[in-house]
């Protein structure tokens, strides 16, 4: 049962950063070709800053997020803890983790019930341009990548579910 | 006084849980979000946390990180670093310590490419130390050059440390980014300054090439090599020079030109765009799981009313001088347990609303926060720079050796630190024209 949900989340978490990969591509492109539109054709794209904002930006952000549980990549500090011994290191990393767990879960519901509240009464903003752009079906981005990382959190803490070492290091190094 | 306290508690209960090695985002989001409850109740504090991750999330402006670690990653794959290395051996090899020299001009370079120190540090160890250690370079020189030069990287722009402090200064980023090239450029200075007498006071430290002088000709066709570096000086730093651009757009700009650069060397394939977007995918989500954190513990800090305290206290002793000196010695001191982003982040909460009560400029102070927050890259016990070094190179120098070369590059800094606290126009002038 934890194996087959371990591996369950594995895929569904790579398949979201495909996702959130997809939309950097798309971001990346939306915005020069506003601005080569801008400059050179005196016609800037409407609505680019609203897709940039809610669409490209929350994708981003939160469907990676899982990602980032998964390979433990966390941002955190590991000076204290390395005199501990292996023995106190596992408990202390095992209350990180619980702390960890209960964040992602508060937050995943927290956003969960945000979206909700918003798909309920049809969120739009007014873009720059003319058009209307519907904006709630972003508001599940958030749930859906807490949710995803404090599941694989409450995995790890299990021991149901390990990070696997990739030599991906960049990644790493350049978010620092 | 009682929300005061709970203010102080909460800072408490932050650093213990980061001792306890909880993730910086989590500690930054779960203590502000009791501490909220705490004051204003259960509906307040959970309010909060449903509105601002996606309110901070859903931000035009923060799209310029996304773009700029794109960028870095694809300028990192197209194998632009061991081309600025090579070039700039050509032109300065025969220097004393011209290796080392070249090193630190190639770091420099490469920072207008990459917006992380650490990224830079590691890129530059791999191609720079090998060779150097080949020509009987002193080890400590060797590596202490990249670890320091890879600090240049996070002030020319693009860099991740100046869009968050324009974010969370509220500043513009644009003129945060522009401010950041002069010091840039004084700290590359006066480290090569630095090697160069070093290196023919004491010879044995980098033996002299036996080469023979390089033709002029060669020198200048060897710059075709590097054409992509002007092409995205011009494009992000010149964008966001003559306002043409955002700093959203010029990281877009950038990171398509880089792209378009790579394709035209032949160096991008689908293998290299998939792993660029995989890296900034990662490296953005884990950036903004901590800012997200930042914000809620700015919230909670604001309800405590401690910003006011901080600011009458400093106030009352020294006004601006002793508040820079306290900003000093907390990023010194936080610079031996954590990472940039997480200091940065961390901080800034704290620090912004009494810099702001004091009049201190805020783009002068984001340059002050910035440098010190990367020379925290390069003391020991934790000098991230180092260990990025240290684990890029393997075992053929050791750690000690390294701090003990990086040494000579913090004395140096200790003059551009001091020309940047006396000299305000360092950081202003640039922006000021903008």
């Amino acid at each position: 049962m934890g194996r087959a949900l371990a591996r369950a989340a594995n895929v569904l978490s790579h398949v979201l950063m495909w996702f959130s990969g997809l939309a950097m591509l798309f971001m990346a492109l939306h915005t020069a070709a506003d601005v080569i539109a801008k400059y050179f054709f005196n016609a800037p794209i409407n609505g680019t800053t609203e897709w940039i904002a809610y669409y490209y930006m929350t994708a981003i952000i939160f469907l990676g997020i899982s990602q980032v549980q998964l390979h433990q990549n966390h941002i955190s500090v590991e000076l204290f803890t390395k005199w501990l011994g292996l023995k106190g290191e596992k408990r202390v990393a095992l209350i990180a983790n619980l702390i960890m767990f209960v964040y992602l879960a508060i937050i995943a519901w927290a956003t969960f019930d945000e979206a909700v509240g918003r798909t309920s009464v049809r969120e739009f903003v007014d873009t720059t341009g003319y058009a209307l752009l519907p904006i709630w079906p972003a508001r599940w981005v958030a749930p859906l990548g807490y949710g995803l990382a404090a599941l694989i959190c409450l995995l790890q803490t299990f021991g149901w579910m390990f990070e696997r070492t990739e030599p991906d290091a960049l990644a790493d190094i350049q978010a620092r | 006084m009682e929300y005061t306290l709970i203010g102080f508690g909460g800072l408490a209960a932050i650093l213990i849980l980061l001792a306890l090695r909880v993730p910086v985002g989590a500690a930054l989001g779960i203590v502000p979000f009791i501490g909220i409850w705490s004051i204003v109740g259960f509906t307040g504090a959970y309010g909060t946390l449903k509105s601002v991750p996606f309110e901070f999330a859903a931000n035009w402006s923060l799209s310029a990180i996304p773009m700029f670690l794109l960028m870095g990653s694809l300028m990192y794959h197209s194998g632009i670093a061991r081309d600025l290395f090579d070039v700039a051996r050509l032109w300065l090899g025969r220097l004393p310590g011209g290796l080392a020299v070249s090193a630190n001009v190639a770091s420099a370079g490469f920072g207008a490419a990459c917006g992380s120190s650490l990224a830079a540090a590691t890129t530059m160890s791999q191609i720079c130390v090998p060779e150097m250690l080949r020509r009987g370079y002193d080890p400590g020189l060797a590596t202490g050059t990249v670890a320091a030069a890879g600090t240049l990287a996070a002030l020319i722009p693009p860099s991740i440390l100046f869009v968050l402090f324009g974010i969370f200064s509220q500043t513009s980023i644009s003129q945060l980014l522009i401010a950041g090239i002069i010091p840039g450029i004084l700290t590359a200075t006066a480290y090569g300054a630095m090697i160069v007498v070093r290196c023919w006071w004491n010879p044995a430290l980098a033996p002299l090439p036996d080469v023979t002088e390089i033709h002029w000709n060669k020198k200048i066709l060897a710059l075709r090599r590097i054409w992509p570096v002007p092409i995205v000086v011009l494009g992000v730093i010149g964008g966001l020079y003559s306002g043409l651009v955002t700093a959203t757009e010029a990281g877009a700009f950038g990171a398509v030109l880089a792209a378009l650069v790579a394709l035209a060397q032949r160096r991008l394939n689908g293998r290299v765009l998939l792993m660029s977007l995989r890296e900034s995918v990662r490296g953005t989500a884990m950036i903004f799981f901590v800012a997200i954190g930042a914000i809620m513990l700015t919230r909670f800090l604001s309800l405590t009313g401690m910003p006011d305290i901080f600011q009458s206290l400093l106030q009352g002793v020294a006004g601006p001088a002793m508040f820079l000196l306290v900003l000093t010695v907390v990023y010194l001191l936080l610079g031996m347990i954590l990472d940039p982003i997480g200091i940065l982040l961390l901080t800034m909460p704290v620090f912004l609303p009494v810099a702001a009560a004091l009049k201190i400029d805020m783009i002068w102070l984001g340059v002050i926060v910035v440098k010190n927050i990367e020379i925290g890259l390069l003391t020991p016990p934790v000098g991230l720079n180092v260990y990025a070094v240290k684990s890029a190179i393997g075992n053929s120098v050791d750690l000690w050796s390294i701090f003990r070369g990086v040494g000579w590059f913090l004395l140096s800094e200790v003059v551009v630190m001091a020309l940047i606290y006396a000299f305000p126009q360092i950081s202003l002038f640039l922006p000021s024209l903008m």
